[in-house]
């Protein structure tokens, strides 16, 4: 099991807040690593600057063995990270099918085969009957699992997902989180934002935790849940939330 | 998603998101196959039938498709708003009168050349904006901008014949790319439209056209899904500047006479805005209804109002605004909406009425 993915110091400043500190980490072939830490802690600018979408102010990124620290956005999709949107990002005015076969069509040229492939994808996250919806009519949470489509169809090595169970019923987070594991299983390496540690705790070889920017702890679930720091600055008031 | 430059205006990118319609991706059916048919034929037969008057508005409508056509291309499908589509339309006419005119260039070769100005500009400009991340509202201003710039060189360049313009010795050599008659030029306007329109139609279902509209749609997504918007931008861009250009060589060779107003003016931007928003933005067939439906109008209030100069233009641009009022998606738009509505009064009531039958 190689590294896939290696960030050094990662640093990301916005005029003058420090929105992502020296942020360091490893992530393994086939691990899921989850990433979590209260509001604005940072966890999506370090998705932003890890994926290109802002480039890191300090700091260097190696994925699957090549620097990437200078590359832009499609071109990490083209070596393989795909990514979801905590607020998501879908191509309203098309249809299911459609936003997903842009996704395939990053490792494809002929049509028919980008439509096959969408349509497993879409089988795949359970949608089938939904595949040729206009994307701006369908709900939040279906608009979640065809970002999850629509990114697996880029064939990625790593998939990044930013709070994908965020307003989901009980019973979509159930299904969403079998869901993960299915991915998992197929090979992809994940990443996740994830606020719902129930189903972070399920899910997680390893987890993360960001505050104020700075990685402030990093072990198994159940370490981190012991962690005193982690429960003062974010279990907390995360279990409070709960009540 | 939170981007570093959230504050750019995108007054003209919101309109054209609401102005554009869903599912313009729709495999052809049979009624609509026979409606295409009946209309080409209606065009192609039309010199039987039509004055050579009449004819002139027919060649007005798909000459103006044509070049809404291209705006198409580059604001509808790609999303990027042009405001200053004159500018490769004066290209076009300029590179081709002036080689035939003062160089003795064969127009033919003029329009090829006419070409590759345009494109050479649109790339320099595309380059500029796109690279610096030009977007929406400023985006626009720019390709207004240049324009402008261009026709305040054309109208002070002596060599490029000033504000006089161009003069284009009349011929009825198809040699010449002139073609004979009202009919002639008629059959080469419905040919230009016809294969552009085709490859409109064409390109949706392929890699290439699905980029485009996903950028549109959604820039940052499709970057995220590998898409280099960069290049699929410039692609559209050039694309759409090329014909343009084709556009503004046919005018000249037709009406056998340019100024730097004629082909600069920001009206001809315009020009080529207006039929894809009362047809339907991003829509395969829009331009061609919208040309279709406004040029009679501007012809009829040009013609009853010809005593009031002026008052032509605001009765057109008040018929405008109502028509955008009445329908903000165009009249493919309001279509596809009626349609979806009375599908679901359809389906309503056939989920009701067996409930009903049990009480
Ligand atoms: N584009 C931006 N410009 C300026 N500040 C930003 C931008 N994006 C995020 N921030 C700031 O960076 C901090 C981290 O935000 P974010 O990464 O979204 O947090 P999280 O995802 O952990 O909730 C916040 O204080 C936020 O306001
Ligand atoms: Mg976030």
């Amino acid at each position: 099991m190689g590294i896939l993915l290696k960030a050094s110091k990662v640093t990301k400043k916005f005029a003058g807040l420090t929105a992502v500190n020296s942020v360091d980490l490893e992530i393994n072939e086939g691990e899921i690593i989850g990433l979590i830490g209260p509001n604005g802690a940072g966890k999506t600018t370090f998705f932003n600057s890890i994926t290109g979408f802002y480039p890191a102010t300090y700091g260097s990124v190696t994925f699957d063995g090549n620097d990437i620290t200078h590359r832009t956005t499609y071109q990490n999709c083209k070596a393989g990270m795909a990514r979801t949107f905590q607020i998501v990002q879908p191509f309203g005015q098309l249809t299911a099918l459609e936003n997903v076969m842009v996704g395939a069509f990053n490792r494809l040229e002929s049509y028919s085969e980008a439509e096959k492939i969408a349509r497993e994808m879409i089988i795949f996250v359970g949608m089938e009957d939904k595949m040729h919806a206009i994307v701006a009519d369908l709900t939040i949470g279906d608009q979640r699992k065809l970002e999850m489509a629509r990114a697996l169809a880029t064939k990625p090595k790593l998939l990044l997902l930013d709070e994908v169970m965020a307003g989901l019923t009980p019973t979509e987070i159930e299904e969403t989180v079998e869901l993960v594991l299915k991915i998992r299983d197929s090979g992809v390496t994940i990443l996740m934002i994830e606020h719902i540690m129930a189903a972070l705790m399920k899910l997680s070889d390893r987890v993360i935790v960001l505050d104020h920017g700075t990685l402030i702890a990093e072990g198994t679930p159940s370490e981190i849940t012991q962690n005193e720091r982690v429960i003062e600055s974010y279990l907390g008031s995360a279990y409070k939330k709960q009540d | 998603m939170q981007t570093e430059k959230n504050n750019t205006p995108n007054f003209l990118g919101n309109f054209l998101k609401k102005a554009t319609s869903s599912t313009s991706n729709g495999k052809l059916n049979i009624p609509q196959l026979i409606v295409i048919g009946v209309a080409c034929l209606a065009v192609l037969l039309a010199p039987t039938y039509l004055s050579n008057y009449r004819l002139n508005l027919v060649i007005t409508i798909l000459t103006s498709a044509f070049f809404a056509q291209c705006w198409n291309l580059m604001s509808g499908y790609t999303g990027q708003f042009s405001f200053g589509h004159a500018a490769f339309f004066g290209l076009g006419a300029y590179t081709s009168s002036i080689l035939y005119v003062d160089f003795g260039v064969n127009p033919w070769i003029g329009l090829v050349c006419g070409m590759a100005v345009a494109g050479i500009v649109a790339a320099i400009i595309g380059y500029l904006s796109f690279h610096y991340n030009l977007k929406g509202d400023y985006f626009a201003l720019a390709t207004m901008a240049f324009c402008e710039i261009f026709r305040v060189i054309f109208k002070n360049t002596d060599f490029l014949h000033g504000a006089s313009g161009v003069s284009i010795k009349f011929s009825k050599d198809i040699g010449l790319m002139q073609f004979g008659s009202k009919a002639g030029f008629m059959y080469a306007a419905f040919v230009l439209l016809a294969l552009l329109t085709f490859g409109m139609y064409k390109i949706r279902r392929t890699k290439m056209g699905l980029y485009f509209v996903a950028i549109r749609e959604n820039e940052d997504a499709a970057k995220a899904l590998g898409i280099n918007a960069f290049k699929y931008k410039m692609i559209a861009l050039i694309a759409s500047a090329m014909f343009s250009a084709v556009a503004g060589t046919f005018y000249a060779q037709y009406y056998l006479y340019i100024d730097p107003n004629i082909c600069f003016e920001s009206a001809v931007s315009v020009s080529s805005i207006t039929p894809c928003i009362i047809g339907g933005v991003g829509t395969v067939f829009g331009p061609i209804i919208g040309a279709a439906i406004l040029e009679p109008i501007s012809e009829f209030t040009n013609a009853a109002l010809s005593n009031f100069v002026g008052l032509n233009m605001v009765v057109y641009g008040l018929i405008l605004v109502v028509v955008i009022m009445v329908m903000p998606k165009g009249l493919i738009g309001l279509v596809q909406d009626l349609k979806v509505k009375f599908m679901k009064k359809k389906k309503d009531k056939k989920s009701k009425s067996p409930v009903e039958a049990e009480g």
